[in-house]
């Protein structure tokens, strides 16, 4: 016969839970593990049943009939329980016949499964979220067809009341109705860059390129708020990034910048790169109100403080910056707002 | 220079139909692929203006058709979603909802270009 301080040498060393259990279920044998994870000690814990312990929240008659089936000596299923410390546990009851003192009739072996689930809901998440992905970017395009029909269709609109009388009421409805469709259209494009689901593509790149071409990009936009932007003279930087991504992701600090630096004397919108270690860091600066005070979720999408404003330009600064692996941060310095986008120069995304 | 108009979207058509129009093209507009390559066989149209759907995704059902019938017409292709210059050569593509100045510019330039050929 073996005696239980013995059983519990061998297995408290184990990273398994291990319990040993009498005739209804009552707690005979408490490993280590089992201690440390139910916070009992083991002379508590013995002569408890099994289920007050480690299935509280669950039916008892599953377990019971799974006892059954196991003192018959059959395979049986295993059994998946929260613990009362909110760790998942999977079991496995076997029938043991062997000679004990005292009587153990089944053992119950558990393992802790709690990352695994908790694996399995991140990848169905992310499952989610690609086919989310391809579903909205489909409806995105498919939406293209009918704004460019209502678009052409106002132009031709415009040309008639163009030729009867200059500006009508009608004139004007058409011109808002169109500026609106150009809104939904613009939407749909950031939305786009927001939930595309492509992989990044990183290639080593000039940094200053990118936000050359950033600045080109909003070129229109510049003209239009009569707002000049300066990219000061600084270090260059060639890094491993998503070049298209990142130039979309500077864009959006300048439009934003841009907003903000059209209501203010100097009407000047500010750009750095730097290096400072691995990360090449782009500096979007301007001299508007900023943000307003307090915890705002200026990176959650669709939060917007501009009229007229889609709430994702941010969004989308954000999701790009994580990526890469970077980092994006805003201050107010010297009554300036400044944007910190920082990316790693090599090594930077997670795929 | 006559323009043919190939869309499946009544407003779309419609529309072109009437602004090409008045720029002064000769325009005939019809809803389907079939419709259209009939259309070019008949009647030789310098440009054609095909919604990227009847085109097929990169516009080279369409072509291939069209080489198949002689040679084939400028084509432009009206794309639903920006295709990063993916086109085969010697189709133009515009993103919807397109930016009219640039497609009446193309049609400038090809009519230019027709006359310099002639």
């Amino acid at each position: 016969m073996i005696a239980i301080p013995v059983v519990h040498d061998v297995i408290d060393g184990l990273e398994v839970f291990i319990c040993g259990l009498g005739d209804t279920g009552e707690i005979l044998v408490f490993n280590r593990p089992c201690e440390q994870l139910t916070g009992l000690a083991r002379d508590t814990a013995l002569g408890k049943n099994w289920l007050e312990v480690f299935a509280i929240h669950e039916r008892h008659d599953h377990v019971l009939t799974l006892w059954n089936e196991a003192t018959t000596g059959r395979a049986t299923k295993p059994y998946e329980a929260l613990c009362r410390n909110g760790r998942s546990l999977r079991w496995q009851f076997s029938r043991w016949d062997q000679a004990y003192a005292p009587p153990v009739k089944l053992w119950a072996v558990g393992i802790d499964i709690t990352e695994e689930r908790e694996a399995m809901t991140r990848s169905r998440e992310l499952d989610r979220m690609v086919a989310l992905g391809n579903l909205v970017s489909g409806l995105t395009h498919e939406l293209r067809n009918p704004l460019n029909g209502a678009l052409l269709q106002l132009a031709v609109a415009e040309r008639h009341e163009a030729r009867s009388k200059a500006a009508s009421p009608t004139a004007q409805a058409i011109a808002k109705a169109t500026t609106e469709i150009r809104r939904i259209s613009t939407l749909l494009d950031d939305f786009l860059v927001f939930v595309r689901p492509l992989p990044i593509r990183l290639e080593r790149v000039d940094v200053r390129r990118i936000v050359e071409r950033s600045i080109e990009r909003g070129r229109a936009k510049l003209l239009a708020a009569a707002v000049t932007v300066v990219l000061e003279p600084g270090d260059d930087a060639s890094a491993e990034v998503d070049a298209s991504r990142v130039e979309t992701a500077v864009y959006h600090l300048l439009a934003n910048a841009i907003d903000a630096a059209s209501d203010t004397p100097d009407r000047e919108v500010r750009v750095r790169l730097d290096v400072v270690g691995n990360a090449a860091v782009i500096e979007v600066e301007d001299h508007g109100a900023g943000l307003p005070a307090g915890e705002v979720p200026i990176f959650e999408p669709f939060f917007t403080t501009k009229q007229g404003g889609t709430g994702l330009g941010l969004a989308i600064v954000e999701r790009v910056t994580a990526d890469h692996d970077g980092e994006i941060s805003y201050a107010r310095r010297d009554g300036a707002t400044v944007f910190r986008l920082e990316l790693p120069i090599v090594g930077g995304a997670r795929n | 220079m006559r323009v043919l108009v190939v869309s499946p979207f009544l407003a779309e058509r419609s529309a072109l139909d009437e602004l090409l129009r008045d720029e002064g093209y000769e325009v005939s507009s019809w809803a389907t692929r079939e419709e259209g390559l009939a259309m070019v066989k008949t009647n030789r149209p310098d440009v054609i203006i095909a919604d990227a759907q009847v085109a097929g995704v990169d516009g080279s059902a369409l072509l291939r058709q069209l080489a198949s019938l002689g040679p084939p017409p400028h084509t432009i292709l009206l794309c639903p979603r920006s295709n990063h210059g993916l086109a085969p050569p010697g189709v133009v593509c515009l993103t919807k909802p397109i930016d009219l100045a640039q497609l009446f510019d193309h049609l400038a330039c090809l009519t230019l270009s027709r006359v310099k050929v002639a």
